[in-house]
């Protein structure tokens, strides 16, 4: 059996996962990163992505996690990021629409907070929609 | 005294006015409960990353940001918040009037107003608020929380403002229930992190570089303050309410026992004068 870590994934909302895990990958900011135990201690900064978890029993799971940082201690690994969902619990017609609205807004194109805000909520949605056909 | 029947409305009325108030108070409660469990993770969450804020200024090499202290400009900008309705005591008038006094005190300062009660107020004192958002106060969610983080930033990073401090009533410590003030930007940190000797045990890599991840950890970092702050606020409002309905519906209880007392009095002597009136008649006829 490979050699585990104990991963912690943290939201405002919630605490989203903590368990033992063999791997887990997140997008950084020039592609995917897959950490395993043994890591030397690092901080790095998450995009918006498809989060990969390979749990104890050696089995891929997968989640949508917003942006966030990713850090790697001696004594485990935390992921902090907004918000974490697992496949299961995203609503995939919710995703839609809202990319739908995101991008009616971003044709309006107002201010650059509201064009910045716009391009976050493609990205979540876009995420989600990905996270959500994986599953079915 | 007054009539047996105007008794026995004013009865009915205090008995429904205390139904309503008692419904509040559970209401109050129960949503106070509710966003009690959100307040927990939120300060796990929000101590990791302060912790991983201080590693990481004091472990890199000093470098300057515009997020940390130490840039020019004093243009102060404060985001109040405020229930959006009444019913809760002193709940909003503590908060304005605290936040008032502060804006006089800085004056030219910019004013960013969540919840009615605080608009109201800085209209009728003539100091309109630059900026509100509506709908907040009554739904500390994320989503929200997120949406003031991106106008606080933008105004900062436009330099619009130089300092951003929020106002709000705490729900925690020896403040409980006390209107504070707290810094957002430039950020607030404990002391100037010491520089601790570089310790490789302790070392970090940061990826892509030590810049990237603070930029990533800044909204990180306010948004779990500005969740924090308005869950508290909320919990704060609720709670103030729950008080404030609870001493009406034990005022009501009081009110009702004193006025069966007189529904008594006044029933007691009716029908004393009922069968005074009718004796009275009585020996009239037996005279004839």
């Amino acid at each position: 059996m490979a050699a585990t870590f104990e991963l912690t994934i943290l939201t405002p909302e919630r605490e989203f996962y903590r368990a033992q895990a063999e791997a887990v990958t997140v997008k950084v900011h020039d592609g995917f990163m897959t950490i395993l135990a043994n890591h030397a201690p690092m901080i790095a900064s998450v995009d918006i992505e498809v989060l990969k978890i390979k749990d104890e029993n050696g089995q891929w799971r997968e989640a949508f996690s917003s942006e966030g940082f990713i850090e790697v201690r001696r004594d485990g690994v935390f992921l902090f990021t907004q918000t974490c969902e697992w496949p299961e619990e995203i609503d995939a017609r919710r995703a839609e629409e809202a990319l739908q609205r995101a991008q009616e807004k971003l044709r309006q194109q107002r201010s650059m907070v509201e064009y910045q805000n716009s391009k976050m909520q493609i990205a979540r949605a876009m995420e989600r929609l990905k996270v959500s056909k994986i599953h079915k | 005294m007054s009539s047996v029947n105007e008794i026995k409305h004013r009865i009915s009325a205090v008995s429904q006015t205390k139904k309503i108030t008692a419904a509040m108070e559970m209401v109050s409660s129960n949503r106070m409960r509710k966003v009690m469990s959100h307040i927990e993770y939120n300060s796990t969450y929000f101590q990791y990353i302060r912790s991983a804020m201080d590693q990481l200024l004091s472990t890199t090499e000093e470098f300057e940001h515009p997020y940390l202290p130490g840039h020019s400009g004093t243009k102060r900008t404060y985001l109040v918040i405020s229930g959006d309705k009444g019913l809760c005591g002193s709940y909003n008038s503590n908060v304005v009037k605290f936040a008032k006094a502060e804006l006089l005190a800085h004056p030219g300062s910019s004013l960013i107003t969540l919840g009615n009660n605080a608009e109201e107020f800085f209209r009728r004192e003539g100091m309109t608020p630059d900026m509100t958002m509506f709908g907040i106060v009554q739904d500390p969610t994320m989503k929200s929380a997120r949406r003031i983080m991106r106008e606080i930033m933008n105004l900062y990073d436009t330099r619009l403002t130089d300092e951003v401090y929020v106002i709000y009533t705490s729900f925690f410590g020896q403040t409980k229930n006390q209107p504070v003030t707290l810094r957002l930007l430039p950020l607030e940190l404990a002391d100037t992190p010491e520089k601790t000797d570089y310790n490789y045990s302790n070392a970090m890599e940061y990826f892509p570089d030590a810049r990237t991840v603070f930029d990533q950890i800044v909204p990180q970092y306010i948004l779990g303050l500005m969740f924090d702050v308005m869950v508290q606020a909320y919990a704060g409002e609720h709670f103030a309410r729950m008080n404030a309905m609870r001493s009406s519906t034990d005022n009501a209880n009081d009110m009702l026992k004193s006025l069966q007392i007189q529904y008594n009095m006044a029933r007691q002597s009716a029908i004393t004068n009922e069968i005074a009136e009718i004796t009275g008649a009585n020996e009239v006829l037996k005279e004839r």
